[in-house]
């Protein structure tokens, strides 16, 4: 109900309209009202989603950019230069055990808002987004087909090796390269399912980092570090 | 526990760890587990807001990139392409009365993690996020300060609202205005921004009837406010 019959809300109104979703779930939840809870927290979703992927859209279309004006290299580098300045969170990652290590990355998993796969035996767990929620979402969409969205045309480090590759999925091996080459070993190890976008990536955590095999060092010329035993605790 | 000293988690609590949140939370409210809820939304919030930082840092730190390589017109035509694609969403907000647009821009500004405020008065809406979650959080957390470093524009310019050392992510909210005019004449909202980025809320108008938007808004991007058919 508005005051005049030039407004559309009312102050009340107004003033919910500006509330943090996640406020307005415990104010419903002290209230009893566990019907308004669960109409907010999907509220709640579909307000982080929006915003998860006008993002994607926009990192996509400026990889796009990169390329297009500067190359392959200059996307590398551009990346390179964006995932370094992580080394801090990095850093605060490799002091976890394995077992927290894994707890985190599905927590970051779930923040792409989508379902996670996790899988343990007795050398590693095994984490998968099913669908992916970033890269994977931007396959989906048929942003690569339509040509909205960029591939990179020559195999290389960033691609796995693959031709054709999304541009974005290239920010995986950054992830697993910046890692190997400041602090030795990676924080996780990913294996592109061959289909990327088709089938979920797997990123491994290696619950001892001396196991993990050396073809995933390989792929991107790098040396597997000297065995330094740390089981259970990198 | 796990039965096996070689694992750290049981079936049942590696399968609790891939679900998404928002299933936990309707699966607390339906076991009537208040507590339990409470704790799952400020769960799902940790979870978006890493995301939302790091995408947008990521975002930042590519746009500064193209600005040490392209400078200004590579700022600017990097961002013409994205939000050009972008454009269907002025499509939805322009199909829409200006009560939903605010609520839809509220909405908006809410998924950037932080609270808004929504005024109203007989011409406009006012939408402003009182700690920007966009590039106001980036701002107070130093990102554009020794190491990170992330660019400021030097020269005043359209994407600058014409200041100077211009923080490059607040470039796209005028890039936002600017295809909106290009597409249709007219702006969906136009924003306030304060003296100091940074150090005050931008206010985002949305004007009931766009023939009041003040010409000023158009006159800063060399623009020509067009005439336009009432739409009240």
């Amino acid at each position: 109900m508005t005051e005049t019959k030039k407004r559309y809300f009312t102050e009340s109104e107004l003033k919910e309209m500006g509330a943090e979703s996640v406020k307005l779930i415990e104010k419903a939840i002290d209230a009893g009202d566990l019907e308004k809870a669960k109409k907010l927290a999907h509220r709640m979703y579909s307000e982080y989603l929006s915003t998860h992927n006008i993002f994607w859209d926009w990192l996509i279309s400026t990889l796009g950019f990169i390329q297009e004006e500067l190359g392959d290299e200059a996307v590398y580098r551009s990346m390179y230069r964006a995932f370094e300045s992580l080394t801090a969170l990095a850093d605060a990652y490799r002091n976890q055990d394995a077992g927290q290590k894994a707890k985190l990355l599905a927590a970051g998993f779930r923040g792409h808002l989508t379902p996670v796969v996790v899988e343990e035996d007795d050398e590693k767990f095994t984490i998968m987004m099913t669908p992916c929620g970033s890269g994977g979402r931007a396959i989906a969409s048929k942003g690569y087909e339509t040509g909205k969205f960029a591939k990179i045309k020559k195999p290389q480090k960033m691609t796995f090796g693959k031709k054709d590759f999304p541009i974005y999925c290239a920010h995986c091996a950054l992830q697993d390269i910046i890692p190997m080459e400041t602090g030795g070993y990676p924080l996780w190890v990913m294996e592109d399912p061959g289909n990327v976008g088709v089938e979920p990536c797997k990123f491994y955590i290696y619950k001892n980092p001396d196991d993990i095999p050396v073809r995933f060092y390989e792929r991107f010329g790098l040396k597997k570090p000297a065995p330094k035993s740390t089981k259970y605790n990198s | 526990m796990p039965d096996n000293k070689n694992r750290f988690f049981t079936k049942a609590e590696l399968k609790q760890m891939g679900v998404e949140t928002v299933e936990l939370i309707q699966q607390a409210v339906d076991a009537g587990k208040q507590e339990e809820t409470k704790k799952l939304a400020s769960r799902m919030y940790r979870e978006a807001f890493f995301l939302h930082e790091s995408y947008r840092d990521w975002i930042t730190s590519l746009l500064s990139y193209i600005y040490r390589n392209n400078g200004d017109r590579g700022v600017y035509e990097a961002l013409h392409e994205a939000f050009k694609q972008l454009s269907p969403v002025m499509d939805t907000y322009r199909s829409v009365d200006v009560g939903r647009q605010a609520e839809m821009l509220a909405a908006g500004f809410r998924g950037h993690l932080t609270s808004v405020v929504v005024e109203e008065d007989d011409d406009k809406f006012t939408v402003m996020m009182p700690l920007c979650g966009s590039a106001g959080r980036s701002i107070a957390n130093k990102g554009y300060e020794n190491p990170t470093n992330f660019a400021k524009i030097k020269n005043p310019q359209k994407l600058t609202f014409g200041k100077r050392d211009f923080p490059v992510f607040c470039t796209h909210c005028a890039m936002e205005e600017i295809i909106a005019m290009e597409k249709n004449g007219y702006p969906v909202w136009v924003i306030d921004i304060p003296e100091k980025v940074g150090a005050g809320p931008c206010k985002y108008h949305i004007y009931k009837d766009p023939e009041k938007i003040p010409i000023k808004y158009y006159r800063r991007y060399g623009l020509k406010k067009p005439a336009l058919k009432r739409n009240k």
